[in-house]
């Protein structure tokens, strides 16, 4: 069953409480027509349900999310996807900062570009980008896989403490004890499934692609790496 | 939480007043202790247009100002036109002076007098509150021009008056003016360099400063682009902060990219907003926008003789 809701004629929280009766009674496919870029569509979505965002949405699209698919049609404002555990967020254009900030699980994909701090303290979950990512991306980032098809900005992978890193393009500037790891045959194979999946092969060639990862010099203080530490803190 | 707006038309004219107060008025949700903007037009006569501010609105009308403020302006140049709306006197003259002497001899007509923008295009109108009565005072989305900018203000730092409103007029440079978000914390070592050259500043906010830092950086004969350059590093802080010429529009965003700022760039228009809701509500239909990067620095030129459909992006 298929259900739409005009955002234009609603506040945002009728929005959500209908989405929610919606998924009580039933439906299993919601369409939020003229979304026009409003703020907190979405969240807290406890359930298996595809929403469909006609067109752009605002800040924190998705967030909490557990279980549900969300296609934006358009661009996502900042932490599409928040703290996510499970679920998938797809975005057909761009989003801004804060992308999938904390996520535990789930996938996010945005087809355009990511702003700054992409995937901040990531716990778990897969992020792919089919276009570049801003400042700080993988900033603390703990668990879990990010991919991205173009360039990273400076600070790619600062002070993360686990979790990989892949990056198609050119790194501006590796952050703080995030070192470039070997590929293995196991790397080639994940990226050609996961880009598959998504449609992104032709983003990038694998063969491109660097692994970045966690040097494990700040798991530990260590007097030895003294600057390091000043320099992360 | 500030929220800042600009737009800027490629090809011809257009009603900016009526977009940028769209914008402001859902901005208005991140700052709504004042609301202000900086329109680009051109008048019709004269070749200076002057508002200046007289008077708070709660106090009575007991003094002429438009008659006095006209009469010293009359003795620098000739005054094709003068008009009192709301807090304002505008004028519109002739003159070929000094800006900042010109400026002065306005502002010593009485306590509270400011000027708030000279220029050849640029007006800057700025009230309490939000800007859907300030349209309605103002007559905002009735103006034509070129571009403009627009602020709506959540005062942090220094006075919440009309004042240290945005946007700022880079004095005594024409044509210049600034909107900023954030906060500029090498602020006081900044003015007092530029004060040691001989810039004046006319509030407390910290937002003045870009003003007069990328007004000084051209006088040396630097492009506005090369002066934004240098601001990322000359300032510190957290800033997202628009700045408008007689022919040029831009943005610079902070190294840590704290502030946003959502950029949609079509054939006809450039727009900016701190969220893409508030592009929104200015363009009715999807934009295809991106979120300035950390660093960016970015400039529009109108390419100066009258809209040959040329405009020079960098």
């Amino acid at each position: 069953m298929t259900a739409t809701i005009d955002c234009a004629r609603h506040t945002t929280r009728e929005i959500n409480m209908t989405i929610k009766q919606l998924i009580a009674s039933g439906e299993t496919e919601i369409h939020l027509l003229n979304p026009a870029a409003r703020h907190n569509l979405g969240v807290a979505i406890f359930a298996p349900v595809k929403i469909v965002v006609e067109g752009s949405a605002g800040y924190y699209c998705g967030g909490m999310n557990d279980g549900a698919s969300f296609h934006i049609k358009g661009n996502s404002g900042w932490g599409v996807g928040e703290c996510m555990l499970s679920g998938e967020i797809v975005v057909e254009r761009n989003a801004a900062s804060f992308t999938g900030a904390s996520i535990r699980g789930g996938t996010v994909v945005v087809r355009g570009h990511a702003g700054a701090r992409t995937g901040i303290s990531q716990k778990g979950g897969l992020i792919i980008v089919g276009g570049d990512t801003g400042y700080m991306t993988g900033f603390m980032m703990q668990k879990g896989t990010m991919i991205i098809c173009g360039n990273a900005a400076e600070g790619l992978g600062d002070s993360m403490y686990a979790g990989t890193i892949y990056v198609g393009g050119e790194i501006a500037q590796q952050g703080n004890d995030a070192v470039i790891k070997e590929m293995t045959e196991e790397d080639h194979r994940f990226l050609a499934g996961a880009l598959a999946h998504y449609d992104l092969s032709d983003r990038c060639a694998i063969s491109n692609f660097k692994k970045i990862g966690s040097g494990g010099k700040l798991h530990n203080f260590s007097k030895a790496d003294f600057e390091l530490w000043r320099v992360a803190m | 939480m500030c929220g800042i707006a600009g737009i800027l038309f490629k090809h011809h004219e257009q009603l900016i007043g009526d977009f940028l107060i769209k914008m402001l008025a859902d901005l208005n949700r991140r700052g709504f202790d004042s609301t202000g903007v900086a329109l680009y037009g051109t008048p019709s006569e004269g070749n200076l247009v002057v508002r200046v501010k007289v008077e708070e609105e709660a106090e009575a009308e007991t003094v002429p100002w438009e008659g006095n403020i006209r009469a010293i302006a009359q003795q620098f140049g000739e005054v094709r036109q003068s008009s009192r709306v709301g807090q304002y006197v505008r004028l519109v003259m002739e003159y070929a002076g000094d800006y900042e002497t010109l400026a002065r001899a306005l502002e010593a007509s009485g306590n509270g007098v400011e000027v708030f923008s000279m220029g050849r295009h640029l007006e800057i109108i700025k009230q309490m509150g939000c800007a859907q009565p300030m349209d309605a005072v103002y007559g905002i989305s009735t103006f034509m021009g070129s571009h403009g900018l627009g602020h709506t203000r959540m005062a942090t730092e220094s006075r919440v008056d009309i004042s240290h409103s945005h946007p700022f007029w880079a004095r005594p440079f024409p044509d210049i003016s600034v909107v900023h978000n954030g906060h500029i914390t090498n602020y006081y070592k900044l003015r007092r360099r530029l004060e040691i050259k001989g810039h004046r500043f006319s509030t407390g906010n910290d937002s003045e400063v870009i003003a007069v830092y990328i007004a000084d950086m051209m006088q040396q004969g630097a492009t506005l682009h090369e002066a934004m350059k240098n601001s990322v590093t000359a300032l510190d802080g957290s800033f997202t902060y628009l700045i408008a010429t007689a022919d040029s529009i831009g943005y610079a965003r902070d190294q840590f990219g704290t502030k946003p700022l959502i950029v949609a760039e079509t054939d006809d228009f450039v727009a900016v907003a701190s969220e893409e809701i508030a592009l929104r509500q200015a363009f009715p239909y999807e934009l295809d926008t991106r979120e300035a990067a950390a660093c960016e620095v970015r400039t529009w030129n109108l390419a100066q003789s009258a809209y040959p459909g040329v405009v020079y992006a960098q």
